[in-house]
């Protein structure tokens, strides 16, 4: 009984010693694998740089082991997106003998919302042009996050073709592309898809004519003018007419004066008077003075200060009739004094040795400077 | 052998500078951030210093401005990478005593080039 218990301990304590020694060994062997990797993962990031750089190719047998799955696409991914030119066409055409394209493109229609965002990011970081069909069925997917990727390798792809595309994605049902990213990726096509914007603003989607208005006057698209006045006049939503508006002012067509000057009518809504307003400032025809100066009598807030910013930047007309305003009694003419004030803050930035206002000898500008600043 | 300073806190473009230019034939020393930036062009004087814009500490302008204070660095070349978003940082830039700039994405190929032709012109 004695001998059995002695010999029990002592074949439980070699199992623990055995057990011990066996998991020390195997930390060990793991922890050089990882370091080992970690070097062989520094070397081949080595090699994608000169890759990169220099004119010669690596030759297979530098990549010695295989790399984890999707590494040699991360390593080269981040480096494809800092260089340009021939170096980039250079990584990109390595990538594709290794297969990653490829194989990029084929997970696009695989299932899972990670694998599908890396792979469009992947691809547009790379600005693989034939990717562009699985980028444009990506648009269609369920999952926002996967839509919004798509949408900006798209934009990174730089292919006006994609245009259709991406506007059509604005209005689609329950899988509609969000409108801040659409705006991102047609900004990257840039002006070389004026062509399909314009053509877009004719479109049956609202969201889809709102976000044409608002490019074509980002990328100043002066050959629009006339399609945007026309939405400006006629479209059945405010928020196209709103952009339209916005983009009329950017765009700085003196056509669009008198049709901006109807837009701040009583009958229009205030956001689109408001943005009108805007916009006419933006333009500095004097003609539009008379009217944007009657809007000083307005009881919005919003519309008398927005008139008053507005004809402190137009010509010695519009400043003529912010200073009478300023001088009289009437209830409004603190809105006057303060666009004068802010106009006269700038002025004084500019041009130092200009006289100050006589209007503005008894202004508090102490409430000014904490709204100047907040502001 | 020309000596050249890089300064950016990206290591994929440090390490793509870095390659480049010593391929190139120049004797190159890496830093990550503004404020090492400034230290070790005092100690190393190099002949031309590459700047990115935005880094830690200091950025890439705000080196310059110290740099161009100091006699020894006034006509010293100083290329500055900005990212596109950035241009206007450009303006600023140049106040500042820039010799040049350049838009990330970059091609290494045409940073050589600026280099040669900034160190020839001085």
């Amino acid at each position: 009984m004695k001998v059995a218990l002695i010999l029990s301990v002592t074949l439980l304590s070699l199992a623990i010693i055995i057990f011990t020694f066996l998991t020390i060994i195997l930390r060990f062997w793991r922890l050089n694998r990882s370091k080992r990797y970690a070097l062989y993962r520094a070397k081949v990031r080595k090699l994608i740089v000169e890759l990169t750089v220099d004119e010669q190719e690596p030759s297979d047998k530098n990549f010695t082991r295989k790399l984890k799955l999707g590494q040699l696409e991360e390593l080269s991914e981040s480096i494809a997106t800092k260089v340009k030119g021939e170096s980039k066409d250079r990584l990109v055409s390595f990538l594709e003998s290794k297969g990653s394209v490829t194989k990029a493109i084929r997970r696009t229609r695989r299932i899972g919302s990670i694998g599908k965002c890396n792979a469009a990011s992947f691809l547009g970081n790379l600005s693989i042009a034939r990717a562009r069909p699985a980028l444009e069925a990506l648009l269609g997917s369920r999952n926002r996050e996967v839509r919004i990727s798509a949408a900006r390798a798209l934009g990174q792809l730089g292919q006006p073709g994609s245009i259709p595309a991406l506007l059509d994605s604005l209005d689609k049902t329950g899988k509609q592309l969000p409108f801040g990213a659409c705006i991102v990726a047609l900004l990257d096509i840039g002006p070389k898809g004026e062509e399909y914007i314009l053509a877009g603003l004719e479109g049956a989607g609202e969201r889809q004519r709102a976000a044409c208005a608002e490019i074509l006057g980002i990328i100043n698209s002066i050959r629009s003018t006339q399609a945007l006045i026309d939405h400006f006049q006629n479209d059945l939503s405010i928020d196209v007419r709103i952009r339209c508006a916005r983009a009329l002012g950017r765009i700085g067509s003196p056509r669009a004066v008198s049709q901006l000057i109807r837009g701040l009518e009583d009958d229009n809504p205030l956001p689109l008077r408001l943005v009108s307003c805007r916009s006419l400032g933006q333009l500095g025809d004097p003609e539009a003075v008379p009217a944007i100066a009657n809007l000083l009598i307005s009881d919005n807030h919003q519309l008398l200060n927005t008139a008053a910013q507005t004809l402190s930047q137009l010509s010695s007309e519009g400043f003529k009739s912010l200073t009478s305003l300023a001088a009289s009694h009437s209830p409004n003419r603190e809105y006057a004094l303060e666009a004068l004030a802010r106009k006269s803050v700038k002025s004084a930035v500019i041009e130092p040795q200009l006289e100050p206002l006589e209007v503005l000898f008894d202004y508090q500008w102490d409430k000014f400077w904490q709204t100047y600043f907040e502001f | 052998m020309t000596k050249i300073l890089i300064a950016d806190d990206d290591p994929d473009i440090l390490e793509l500078v870095n390659y480049k230019l010593v391929q190139t034939g120049y004797d190159i020393t890496a830093v990550t951030n503004g404020a090492d930036a400034i230290s070790r062009a005092k100690e190393t004087l190099p002949d031309l210093i590459i700047l990115d814009v935005m880094m830690p500490f200091y950025s890439g302008i705000e080196v310059t401005l110290e740099l161009r204070k100091i006699p020894e660095f006034v006509s010293i070349p100083i290329i500055l990478l900005t990212a596109k978003s950035m241009e206007l940082d450009t303006e600023k830039g140049f106040a500042a005593g820039a010799s040049d700039y350049m838009t990330k994405p970059f091609s290494p190929r045409e940073l050589a080039t600026r280099v040669q032709a900034a160190l020839s012109r001085n």
